[in-house]
């Protein structure tokens, strides 16, 4: 089912975030088998570069058509207003933002927060995550800190393995933190810190144990993708059959293995046309040859990164007109760049409109003095998987406001609870809606919405109206 | 059938460039008799120095200077190819003087650890140097306008034309070493040093000539190439070399026609696969595309290969010196109470440092027994010990199969398929079985540990394991509100006793020698009636079962299997530890051990000294290189020959200052 679950209240920040955070986790499906990180995107946000506008027209061409330039609405004839912003009442979010500068420095007992994070090793090297924590944690002892609690960050840096994250585990409970956030950390090891009690939060669930831990995720990662990627197929393209994309990796394995069942449950067909991790030029136009030709009414693609340019290329190179559903790692800016109008007839789920918001702005004042610029300098759309941290951190801050507002002390096990018992609150900068536990299967998993949007002639992604906001939550597998 | 032409021509371009790197493999064990780990590492660079070229930039290596001179918007091809050439030659140049020249006649096994450090460091290097590009496009070279063949299919003709230079380069090369004088000393230099010695001749410069001509002829593929994929640091490295080792062992390292028809075939055959999937769908429906080839040219080069040894290369090899199996009480009491004390009585992370170490005995174990007693060499023990881990998932979390009979049935479960991949070793040995098992253990990750049905998803929460619990006992690391429990780590340390009771009892038995006769010379043991073949096979299920035993412990620890524990990088990097640690014996094998990637010597490092950081990969493989040369041995026996040479003098001192009826009563003695 498609629905309108977030208003226009809900800022882009939030939602470009959300974009960041679904192609990490594709990265981080990607990073799972060994060595096959080669269809991982960059870390990078969509729509990063590209100048991007709400189209409140751009959906309503046939479903399943293909957008050509010609058919597609003017850009400029549909940015959204900037009173838009102003006319929407404030979300949760928005308010925390428009208070904390005005958060006197916090002067209460310090609240130990940990995080884990994987440094150093070729292809897993996230220092960005370490570093913005830093400069938020920086921002927040001046601001109010976690419900006027001072942060005392205690970092582990993991090497990516089981026995760093296990060690890391150790470490953290054995310095006393109330709370750990695990910024990319690919084997966080849970029953560690279940034995002493010490909470988890994480932003980007990234292999299967991260969704049925004892933890709580701000995003769903793969699997909420890809059972909203299948309320697209059934709700806006009412495809039939599909035909499906994707690396023979153990990410790519994985999130197709989940695919496959949502499909299944909605009753939909399909057909898997497997691809090498390194595939030519040439060799991803046979794979959306032979995709084509089983006859089905979407392509579904699960590559990343490069696998985007070759696949976009090559489906453009042979003059394919079938629409092809992808995911954020696709409506990267560098792929977005690179492709340029061969992307026409793609859409991507998890990707939302992008507008300059006072979130934009708090988090360039926050970040630009560790990046060595200036506010006005930093782009905010290009923040990589440091938002990661960024969001992480905030929203603690914003939940630990909010407690002390009600008189509660903000203490990790009561953040804890406030999160997975409150509904409809927001996660910084106006995400994703809190709804921790809504699937039983994924008890770890607190957000279920994602926007939707399609590639537009002239390197313009533009929302669908309609499908800003579509819930995974039925099509879960 | 214009299906699968259309397939074939697609792939062209990946069929070159597993051809390129297939050549320059060939090219270079003729010229240097050793085979790298490290080639396709070199070749990515030179395809990243190609690529920063066209974009106008001269990337540095060296660390402390800026990653990359920017110079204009952008050089043209014919600036930039002989510039990336240029830095192939002087990269293969280096590699060879400061290392595989050194290791010429160390054991083939040490230049293949040197290769895997060389490997390690260049990758890092690149990540480290490029860390704002994960990937680099480049603009076409070659003409890409698609060329129509026959109707319905028309391809674009950038890999025509790379597979046609690749065809004349191979063709050239291979007129050069057989034909040019040069070409001909080089491989008689290889061949026997000695001789060309005494002909006049300089087998170091024979061989660097070799050495840089492959490299420069496998660049140009490369840097044609790199518009044609993304240049990124893992995909040539690992991905594409792996085909071209298969293809460069099908044709016996020698032969460069053999090595490119191969490589040809393995790249058609993959890209074939995009139609075969379909037109035979019962074939595995993840990793077939990768393992199809791999397990062919197993197969085909096991079959090619003899039972016996020719005399020849009986000579030739050469392994580390094998002690004998003494054990005083002391030093094994001391090592027991050291890592009882450790799990017991240490810190937190102490105890998770001392269970890593304790458990990358196991795996060491496992690589001495194979290694050390009986000479072969495999590349896929963590893959037999994740088949172990994943088999105790599907035993003890699916069936309810108690502790332990759990993991003695997945140790089995890896014993058998041990004893599977030694079916080739009966028939090759040396380097082509390093390669064959290299790709036998691609080929289980492939078809075994990318299986979502075998690894588990999101609804299953991956590949569980529960505690391992006797009745009422749980003996798992967390239980409770414990979350590292001593108890485990004794458990694990109680295995590894029995495991390093078990590998000197077998040194020291009648078995033992057996094998050791093997190892010495097939051809003499088998002249002595020993069934070479049945102690083959009975030698990989013994060391399988033990690095099985391995990957059971490991799944116990984290209570959860996980492919990235178990794959090829793995493999290679537990040889590594292997054969730095001592891989002729159980003190190496406690060595390798306690050197082991987060084990209790990197973790002491740790606590005394402050982290490089983001160049720790980078030194690690540059030290592994460093020990390499230095230890060819390993470090155990460096370090054993320290303390007889210790003993010795003390000894000798004694003497010195001893009464001299003392001495006179030793002498009537003796």
């Amino acid at each position: 089912m498609v629905t309108s679950g977030w208003s226009r209240s809900k800022t882009a920040l939030g939602r470009r975030l959300l974009a960041v955070l679904c192609g990490g986790a594709v990265i981080a499906a990607a990073c799972g088998g060994g060595g096959d990180q080669s269809d991982a995107p960059a870390p990078t946000t969509a729509a990063s570069s590209a100048p991007t506008t709400v189209a409140e027209g751009a959906g309503d061409e046939t479903p399943g058509g293909d957008s050509t330039p010609s058919d597609t609405p003017d850009a400029n004839e549909h940015e959204t207003p900037t009173s838009t912003e102003v006319a929407v009442p404030e979300s949760g979010a928005d308010r925390f933002t428009s208070v904390v500068s005005a958060l006197p420095a916090p002067t209460g007992e310090p609240f130990g927060l940990g995080l884990v994070n994987t440094e150093g090793v070729p292809g897993l090297d996230f220092p960005e995550i370490r570093t913005d924590v830093e400069a938020v944690v920086e921002y927040l002892n001046s601001h109010g800190g976690i419900g006027g609690r001072p942060i005392e960050l205690k970092t582990c840096v993991g090497a990516g393995s089981p026995e760093s994250s296990q060690a890391c585990a150790q470490e953290l409970v054995g310095r006393g933190v109330e709370l750990v956030m695990l910024g990319f950390d690919l084997f966080a090891h849970y029953p560690t810190y279940a034995a002493e009690g010490v909470p988890v939060m994480g932003i980007l669930p990234i292999l299967p144990p991260d969704y049925t831990a004892d933890a709580l995720f701000v995003t769903g990662g793969n699997l909420t993708v890809t059972a909203a990627m299948v309320a697209v197929v059934v709700e806006h393209f009412a495809a039939s059959k599909v035909a499906i994309v994707s690396a023979d990796s153990v990410g790519s394995n994985s999130t197709e293995a989940s695919l496959i069942t949502a499909l299944d449950a909605a009753g939909v067909e399909h057909v898997s046309v497997k691809g090498a991790e390194n595939e030519t030029d040439a060799g991803y136009q046979g794979l959306m040859r032979q995709a084509d030709r089983q006859g089905a009414d979407l392509l579904i693609s699960l590559y990343g990164g490069d696998g985007c340019v070759g696949t976009m290329r090559g489906r453009a190179g042979l003059g394919i007109t079938t629409p092809v559903l992808s995911t954020t790692a696709c409506a990267e800016a560098r792929v977005i760049d690179e492709v340029g109008d061969d992307a026409l007839g793609w859409t991507f789920a998890g990707v939302g409109e992008a507008e300059t918001t006072a979130n934009d702005r708090l988090l360039a004042e926050i970040l630009a003095p560790s990046r060595g610029v200036s506010a006005e300098e930093l782009d905010t759309t290009a923040l990589g998987l440091g938002l990661l941290g960024v969001i992480g951190v905030m929203s603690l801050a914003k939940f630990g406001h909010d407690l002390a507002d009600s008189g509660a002390t903000a203490t990790g096990a009561a953040l804890f609870d406030y999160i997975a018992t409150t509904k409809g609150d927001e996660f910084w900068p106006s995400g994703p809606a809190m709804d921790c536990g809504a699937s039983q299967a994924y008890p770890s998993i607190c957000s279920f919405e994602l926007p939707v949007a399609q590639y537009s002639s002239g390197g313009i992604l533009t929302a669908i109206p309609g499908l800003d906001s579509v819930s995974a939550l039925e099509y879960l597998p | 059938m214009s299906d699968y032409l259309f397939y074939v021509l697609t792939g062209a371009g990946a069929s070159a460039i597993i051809a390129g790197l297939a050549l320059g493999l060939v090219v270079t064990y003729q010229s240097a008799m050793t085979v790298s780990f490290a080639y396709g590492a070199t070749a990515t660079w030179s395809a990243f120095t190609f690529a920063e070229l066209r974009r106008g930039d001269i990337p540095l290596p060296i660390p402390g200077l800026p990653a990359r001179l920017d110079l204009a918007d952008e050089f043209p091809t014919v600036v930039a190819l002989p510039g990336a050439l240029i830095v192939a030659g002087i990269l293969a140049w280096v590699l060879y003087v400061a290392v595989f020249k050194r290791l010429r006649h160390a054991p083939p096994l040490a230049r293949l650890v040197a290769s895997v450090g060389i490997l390690v460091a260049m990758l890092s290097l690149l990540d480290r140097r490029m860390a704002d590009v994960r990937s680099l496009r480049t603009p076409p070279v070659l003409p890409r306008e698609p060329v129509t063949v026959m109707d319905d299919v028309t391809v674009p003709r950038d890999g025509l034309w790379l597979m046609l230079i690749v065809v004349i380069v191979a063709a050239t090369l291979w007129w050069l070493a057989r034909s040019s004088v040069t070409g001909l000393r080089i491989r008689a230099a290889a061949e026997n040093d000695k001789a060309a010695v005494l002909m006049g001749m300089s087998p170091e410069r024979l061989g660097t000539v070799g050495v840089v001509v492959g490299s420069v002829a496998t660049a140009l593929i490369m840097c044609l190439a790199a518009p044609m994929i993304p240049v990124n640091p893992t995909a040539i490295s690992l991905g594409y070399l792996v085909p071209a080792l298969g293809a460069a062992v099908v044709a016996r390292m020698r032969s460069i026609p053999i090595a490119v028809g191969t490589a040809v075939a393995i790249g058609s055959v993959q890209s074939c696969f995009t139609q075969l999937q379909f037109d035979w769908p019962w074939l595995p429906s993840t990793g077939t595309r990768e393992a199809l080839p791999l397990v062919v040219i197993i197969v085909a080069v096991a079959a090619g290969g003899a039972r016996l040894p020719d005399r020849r290369s009986a000579i030739a090899t050469r392994l580390p010196v094998v002690p004998p199996a003494r054990v005083t009480p002391v030093a094994a009491v001391g090592l027991i109470a050291v890592a009882v004390l450790g799990l017991v009585a240490a810190g937190p992370l102490w105890r998770t440092a001392m269970l890593t170490s304790v458990i990358a005995v196991l795996f060491a174990l496992s690589f001495v027994v194979l290694t050390g007693l009986g000479g072969q060499t495999s590349l896929a023990q963590l893959a037999f010990a994740g088949m172990a881990g994943f088999a105790l998932s599907k035993l003890a979390h699916d069936a309810g199969v108690a502790f332990p009979l759990a993991p003695l049935l997945a140790a089995g479960v890896a014993s058998v398929i041990g004893m599977i991949v030694a079916l080739p070793a009966m028939r090759i040995r040396g380097t082509e079985l390093a390669v064959i098992t290299f790709a036998a253990g691609i080929a289980i990750t492939e078809l075994v540990f990318k299986n979502p049905d075998v690894i588990g998803d999101a609804s299953t929460g991956g590949a569980p394991v529960p505690n391992p619990r006797i009745g009422p006992w749980d003996l798992g690391l967390v239980a409770g509100n414990s979350s590292s429990r001593p108890v485990f780590g004794l458990l694990a340390l109680g295995v590894v006793i029995l495991a390093c009771a078990l590998v000197i009892t077998l040194r020291r038995s009648a078995t033992g020698r057996r094998l050791l006769a093997i190892r010495s010379s097939e051809r003499a043991a088998a002249a002595c009636g020993v069934n070479v073949g049945r102690y083959k096979v009975a030698l990989y299920g013994v060391s399988a079962f033990l690095a099985g035993l391995g990957g059971c412990l490991v799944a116990y620890r984290f209570g959860t299997v996980s492919d990235a524990s178990f794959g090829p990088i793995a493999s290679l990097t537990a040889l590594t530890v292997a054969y730095l640690g001592g891989i002729a014996t159980v003190g190496g094998a406690i060595t390798a051990g306690a050197l082991a990637a987060s084990g209790v010597v990197f973790y002491a490092l740790s606590q005394v000294s402050e982290s490089s950081g983001r160049w720790d990969v980078f030194l690690g493989g540059v030290l592994l290189v460093a020990v390499v040369i230095l230890a060819p041995d390993g470090l155990a026996a460096v370090l054993g020959r320290r303390r007889h040479a210790i003993v010795a003098r003390w000894r000798s001192s004694v003497r010195a200052t001893t009464p001299d009826t003392q001495i006179d009563q030793d002498r009537i003695v003796v």
